[in-house]
């Protein structure tokens, strides 16, 4: 499985820690639980996406992208991903990340949460109301889970 | 007998409450992380024994690298107290756990502390204590500093400690690093907490490594990266482990309301949000105050038209006294009301969020979220903020922070705001209000680029910060909090500005007489008045300036006691906007100036600060005078 940088996983994304580069703040990272094996999940970003916040065990820390690029992780397997960043599949929507305006756009087009949707190799979007070209900007804020 | 105890804890657990609680204390509490740079004491009697509280810095680990972190160890480590309290957030325990496990390798006596149990039981979970204790091995005591649940239990458990003397049984390591721990072990000082430092070289603490000297480590950094890690992973193992068998759960654990940061923290509304909630604090600010204030002027007014002022001695009670003190008196329940503003959006939370939405702009600054933080303690009084600079970690950070903090707009300021904005544009308060303290934010960010490009070269710091669940503010807490921040402006009024009252009638009295205009104050002011000549500011106003350099209220009362009353002055409304500004910004009084100049330890620092935010304020007036009066002539 292939690692990233914490600072570079959307926001929303559980992962799970795979190891630290060594700096002068290792040990205040270790102690707040960021090591090997610990699950993080990446909550929001501050304006200018710098920092962000991140959910540590059960304490919300936030830290700046230069900090957290010093955290190699990898995507949990049961996290959610926006639409933008899956393959094309069958998937179930576990999320919307926006106000009710976008929810009320993406109902119109028959994507509510816990709704079975498909993504077509051409980048559009297959529901129950019909085939649907989102838009990136959208496709980011759906969050979905492979269907097994 | 005296038992000594530490509190020790990460930050925001509830260790200052706590405190409060334990010694009765009104020591200042706030919800966010990093509040208590130095340590505070405090001792209560109990069953015949003296209990010594100190409050620590918040930490999450032993190894020390920022000045808080150190003060925490140095403490435990070079002065250990009779009993170590470890305070644990019961709603977050994993890190107070790793905390806890650190601390137990000190050898000391130590109790746990599992607090804030009222915001659990809330939350829908239970925790099994006797569960705790088999696993720790120590006694656990479940708190609340907010219901004072647990607080007798945990004094009573304290002495019972210390007469029992128990000492913690050790947490075991993988084998692996046992093995390097046996080999270390032996090789450290008798007199130091042997596993204790044997951990810490392995961690790469430079502190212990330098304190115990050679050890024969490899050269291969690696390893002790790897052991580090596993020893790490061995502490959160365990705290996982032992939170599954004590905790039953319905649910998350976590309350955060995140549908209220969705809010706070939106990308784009989130500083908007920020903006018109100061901007409604002000509004409140004059709203409630406004009653209170009329009724004290009023009072003032009428004790000193009673008493006259026939002769020497009556003059100098009713102008001196009660004209110079009672008109900054009368600004006391506008400061109380700002203040508990700010003390409300402390306690619920809502200020670490602050710091995170604003860090990208700091970090632009050289500065972080931390620093603002800092900075903003400074909207009470400016020494707070050059003393609690000491938390931050870096040292060009600290200075950065002290020498730009004079342009924050404290408390001393408002009364003279409050005057100028009555007396000169009566309409737009809050307007006026938030225009200059936008200016006294510009201004700082500013200065901290100058300071950086001039003084100082260097990037900024990395930030680590903790972010709070919201809480509704306890009101108990909210009033200690305006008390505190307030009372040193009472104090104040007694002292400082009482003393410069007498001095300024002394010189507004003589040699005339009582006529103030052939007065010592009337020459000093006339003398300098060419130099304010382009500013458009009359004798008086430069009278009250000189004096304002002791403390900023003296200017209000100053202008009291030249034009006799502060009904009957009239002022150019563009005159007043750069008075406003030239007050904001003009010489950080006496105290601040002292404070910068112990904290820094030159004098060098000092001068640069009252030359660079006099020609700032000089600037910047007449910029405003200029371009207002071509303003007001275009209209
Ligand atoms: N509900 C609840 N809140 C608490 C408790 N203890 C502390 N708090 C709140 O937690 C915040 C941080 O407390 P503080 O004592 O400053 O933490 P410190 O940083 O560890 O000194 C404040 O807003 C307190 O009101 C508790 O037992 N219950
Ligand atoms: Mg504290």
């Amino acid at each position: 499985m292939e690692t990233l940088k914490l600072s570079d996983v959307p926001e929303n994304v559980t992962v799970e820690v795979t190891g630290l580069e060594e700096s002068e703040i290792t040990p205040r990272l270790r102690a707040i639980g960021i090591l090997p094996g610990v699950r993080l999940e990446v909550l929001k970003a501050a304006p200018l996406g710098d920092p962000r916040m991140y959910r540590v065990f059960n304490k919300v820390i936030s830290l700046r992208n230069s900090e957290a690029s010093l955290v190699r992780v990898k995507i949990s397997d049961d996290s959610p991903l926006p639409l933008l960043n899956v393959p094309p599949g069958d998937y179930v929507v576990v999320r919307i990340d926006g106000g009710w305006m976008l929810r009320n756009r993406l109902a119109m087009v028959g994507i509510v949460e816990e709704s079975t949707i498909t993504l077509l190799p051409d980048g559009r979007v297959k529901t129950t109301a019909g085939e649907f070209d989102l838009g990136l900007g959208r496709m980011a804020k759906v969050f979905v889970r492979k269907v097994k | 007998m005296t038992i000594t105890v530490g509190l020790v804890g990460n930050p925001n657990v509830g260790k200052t409450s706590l405190f409060n609680k334990l010694v009765g204390a009104r020591q200042y509490v706030a919800n966010w992380p990093g509040v208590t740079v130095s340590r505070t004491e405090g001792a209560t009697v109990r069953k015949g024994y003296t209990l010594h509280f100190v409050d620590l810095p918040g930490v999450y680990t032993l190894s020390a690298t920022s000045i808080d972190e150190k003060v925490t160890r140095d403490y435990l480590f070079f002065s250990p107290p009779n009993v170590v309290v470890v305070v644990i957030d019961s709603m977050s325990p994993e890190q107070g756990i790793y905390l806890l496990l650190e601390a137990l390798e000190l050898n000391l006596n130590v109790i746990a502390v599992f607090n804030a149990v009222d915001e659990l039981r809330k939350s829908g979970t239970v925790v099994d204590r006797s569960v705790l204790e088999t696993f720790l091995g120590i006694p656990v005591v479940l708190t609340s500093a907010h219901t004072g649940e647990g607080i007798e239990e945990l004094m009573d458990k304290i002495i019972q400690v210390f007469k029992g003397g128990d000492r913690p049984k050790v947490f075991p390591y993988p084998e692996h690093v046992e093995e390097e721990l046996k080999r270390i072990e032996p090789l450290v000082p008798k007199e130091l907490a042997q596993r204790f430092c044997a951990l810490k070289i392995i961690e790469g603490d430079k502190f212990i490594r330098e304190l115990v000297g050679n050890v024969g480590l490899s050269f291969n950094k690696e390893i002790y990266s790897a052991l580090a890690t596993d020893i790490a992973r061995a502490r959160y193992n365990f705290a996982t482990d032992l939170i599954s068998k004590a905790y039953r759960s319905s649910g998350r654990l976590l309350t955060l309301n995140e549908a209220m940061d969705h809010v706070f923290t939106h990308k784009f509304i989130g500083i908007p949000i920020f903006l018109s909630v100061m901007y409604l604090a002000f509004n409140f600010t004059f709203k409630a105050s406004e009653p209170l204030v009329k009724v004290i002027e009023t009072l003032f007014e009428k004790l000193s038209t009673l008493i006259g002022e026939e002769n020497i001695i009556v003059s100098l009670i009713s102008q001196g006294f009660i004209g110079g003190v009672g008109s900054v008196l009368a600004f006391v329940p506008s400061i109380f009301a700002l203040f508990m503003a700010l003390g409300i959006m402390e306690e619920s939370g809502y200020l670490p969020r602050i710091a995170f939405l604003v860090d990208r702009l700091m970090y632009r600054l050289r500065l972080t979220g931390r620093s603002f933080m800092t900075l903003l303690l400074g909207f009470g009084c400016n020494v707070s903020t050059v003393m609690a600079a000491r938390g931050l970690a870096d040292e060009r950070e600290r200075l950065t922070t002290i020498l730009v903090s004079p342009f924050i707009s404290c408390s001393a300021r408002l009364p003279v705001y409050l005057m100028i904005t009555a007396i000169a544009f009566p309409k737009y308060r809050a307007e006026a209000f938030f225009a200059i303290y936008a200016m006294s934010i510009l201004l700082t960010a500013f200065s901290s680029r100058v300071v950086n490009r001039v003084i100082l070269e260097g990037q900024s710091v990395p930030l680590i910060m903790e972010v709070p669940r919201y809480r509704l503010p306890k009101i108990s807490n909210v009033l200690t909090y305006t008390w505190n921040r307030g009372k040193h402006f009472l104090e104040k009024a007694s002292t400082i500005i009482l003393t410069a009252s007498v001095v300024i009638w002394v010189l507004s009295y003589f040699p005339g007489g009582g006529d103030v205009e052939k007065s010592f104050v009337a020459m000093l002011g006339r003398l300098l008045e060419p130099l304010f000549k382009p500013l458009g500011y009359s004798w008086q106003i430069v009278t009250a300036l000189i004096f304002g350099g002791v403390a900023k209220e003296v200017v209000v009362s100053t202008f009291s006691q030249l034009y006799g009353t502060l009904e009957g002055i009239k002022m150019d409304p563009v005159v007043g906007a750069s008075l406003m500004i030239f007050v904001l910004a003009y010489v950080p009084c006496l105290a601040t100036i002292a404070a910068v100049r112990s904290e820094t330890g030159s004098w060098k620092y000092a001068l640069f600060s009252v030359f660079y935010s006099f020609a700032l304020a000089y600037i910047l007036a007449l910029f405003v005078r200029l371009f207002g009066g071509f303003i007001l002539s275009v209209c």
